[in-house]
């Protein structure tokens, strides 16, 4: 299988600190990858390099075969590469329908349509509709977004990436605060992504991480530590060995 | 026409099923009876209020230069303290074309605008880069370097004393301006009503909602794709185009301009009057200026010195009782009234 998301010696320094150190990560067509390590492991430093937040001292990184190292932020999202954020990143004072339609424009290029009506753009609230009745969403499309309760907001968090139509999509933390049996929707939301979509799981819930992952990178101190399948990582006495406490539970 | 939503292909379901929500978004968007309420009150002011039409032309073009900030200060979310150069490059601009022979009225406006616009435009690319108090200070740095160039230039602007033998020509070649300023103040709400209508279209577009996803989440815009900054100088740029317009509008209607339209404190009052009257809901500027122009005339009546000790009470009551300013409060105003409304009849 091709390659959807590529770094070649991804490299980055905090001063002395090398937070990312020669990281060479694949992400194949279609994969359900996660990304795991301890806390400080650089895990949303990465996530920030591919993205375009950071720009990485060395290194490449590559989307479907394009060289994206130095494109803005806004441009590897229309090159197919879209994340939802630890912490909410929404519109607080948008309502879920707005929010949506607003994504879905960006993706349809017609954002830059000043003398246009969004009432009118009845293809692009129609996707948008249709999207949140996948993710549940639809019965409080019109309330705005600060409003709704907290698992609804991680899930519209997941629609607003959704709407980009990626090809590769990061989740960074997507279960981060949701209380424990609140889940169940979104485990069944990241179940439902089309497979087509190559997901990168950033994650600390090994529940959902061996539930969800077909293959699994464990990053220490800036550096890929081990890569394999769910049941050869588990087995790994080094990652034993770092995850001492959640390898016993997960 | 007998199919369920079954059998029926996959796209026409969608339609019958979200039709709905597009419906709502047009009934949001459409225009609601306090709006032609509104738009009714200055044809009304016209045959009951005469003698004060001087004064109401000047609630007109303030409105426009504050419908121009609230574009970017209420939808993109740029704090300004600078606006004012466009206001006073435009009204500059119509009153040396005039004063030059080129008294033609409407077409002194698109000019001054189109100025206005290209200032806006060079300047967006410096006011971009930072945050919110780097933008103050950029925006207040232009506007007083402009100030200080026009009171340089006397040969050309006149200095300190204005600009003198300004002759703006009858508008379309029938209307003079007369010393009632009846024709000014029609002029004035006409030009106000049409780029109303404008700004109106510009923030229901999705452009529009871009510029709300800006002022609300900058990050998730990149997330989301959307070339911010080149978002952001496009508002800035029509924002100063229309802000062109408004100072032109008050050289023509009044046929004289000095240094007064480009000073720090005509930044601060069209800032004051958004801000009073609503940033972000589109009537708050014209409302802002009615109110602050309107308490001025009257609160100078009873006490001469200290009117703007009474503006700054009911200023600061304002923005600790109503964060919306005067029209955030008559939208809670409604909403109460309308649940006391329930709560009596049943």
């Amino acid at each position: 299988m091709a390659a959807a998301l590529e770094t070649r010696n991804l490299m980055k320094l905090f001063g002395a600190l090398a937070v990312a150190n020669k990281v060479s990560l694949t992400v194949e067509e279609g994969a359900r990858h996660a990304l795991i390590g301890p806390n400080g492991a650089g895990k949303t430093t990465l996530v920030n390099l591919l993205t375009g937040v950071l720009v990485p001292n060395g290194g490449r990184v590559i989307l479907n075969g394009v060289d994206i190292t130095d494109e803005p932020q806004y441009r590897r999202v229309s090159l197919g590469l879209a994340r939802t954020f630890q912490v909410n990143q929404l519109f607080p004072n948008m309502t879920p329908l707005e929010s949506v339609a607003l994504s879905v424009a960006q993706r349809r290029g017609a954002t830059a349509r000043w003398w246009s009506r969004l009432a009118k753009s009845s293809e692009t609230i129609d996707e948008a509709a249709e999207l949140l009745d996948r993710l549940h969403l639809l019965d409080c499309a019109h309330e705005p977004s600060r409003t709704l309760p907290y698992g609804r907001q991680r899930m519209l968090e997941i629609a607003l990436a959704l709407s980009a139509r990626p090809r590769v999509l990061l989740l960074d933390e997507p279960a981060a605060g949701v209380p424990e049996g609140e889940g169940v929707e979104l485990y069944d939301a990241l179940a439902d992504l089309p497979s087509s979509v190559a997901v990168l799981l950033i994650e600390h819930d090994m529940d959902l991480v061996f539930r969800f992952a077909r293959r699994i990178t464990v990053l220490v101190s800036g550096s890929i530590l081990v890569e394999g399948p769910p049941e050869v990582i588990s087995a790994d006495p080094r990652v034993r060995e770092v995850y001492l406490g959640e390898a016993t539970h997960g | 026409m007998g199919s369920s939503p079954t059998n029926a292909p996959a796209g026409v379901a969608h339609r019958i099923r979200y039709e709905g929500e597009a419906e709502y978004l047009r009934a949001a968007a459409s225009w609601r009876v306090p709006e032609f309420v509104f738009w009714l009150l200055p044809i009304a002011a016209y045959f009951l209020l005469p003698r004060q039409l001087v004064l109401l032309s000047r609630v007109a073009v303030m409105g426009l230069f504050a419908l121009s900030l609230d574009l970017i200060l209420g939808y993109a979310g740029i704090i300004s303290l600078g606006h004012a150069a466009f206001f006073g490059l435009g009204g500059y601009t119509a009153g040396l074309l005039a004063q030059h022979g080129y008294g033609e009225p409407i077409s002194g406006l698109v000019i001054s605008g189109f100025v206005a616009a290209i200032l806006g435009f060079a300047t967006s690319f410096l006011v971009m880069r930072g945050a919110d108090l780097t933008r103050l200070m950029v925006t207040l740095g232009i506007c007083l370097m402009l100030m200080e160039a026009a009171n340089k230039m006397r040969w050309l602007t006149g200095g300190a004393d204005g600009l003198q033998g300004i002759a703006v020509s009858p508008i379309l070649g029938i209307w003079t301006f007369d010393l009632f300023g009846r024709t000014a103040y029609v002029y004035s709400m006409i030009v106000l009503f049409l780029v109303f209508l404008l700004v109106r279209r510009i923030i229901r577009s999705p452009y529009g909602l871009a510029l709300r996803g800006i002022k609300e989440n900058e990050r998730r815009m990149h997330a989301i794709g959307t070339p911010v900054a080149r978002r952001l100088v496009v508002a800035y740029t029509i924002a100063a185009a229309l802000a062109g317009i408004s100072g032109a509008l008050l050289t023509e209607t009044t046929q004289f301009v000095s240094l007064d339209v480009l000073s720090f404190d005509k930044s601060a009052e069209v800032m004051l009057m958004v801000v009073l009257g609503g940033a972000g809901t589109l009537y708050g500027g014209i409302i802002g200026a009615l109110f602050l122009i309107v308490a001025q005339y009257l609160l100078s009546g009873i006490s001469p010195q200290y009117w703007q000790f009474w503006v700054g009470i009911a200023f600061i009551a304002l923005v600790f009782l109503a964060r919306g300013g005067l029209v955030g409060l008559a939208k809670e105003g409604v909403t109460w009234l309308g649940r006391r409304g329930r709560s009596t009849s049943s």
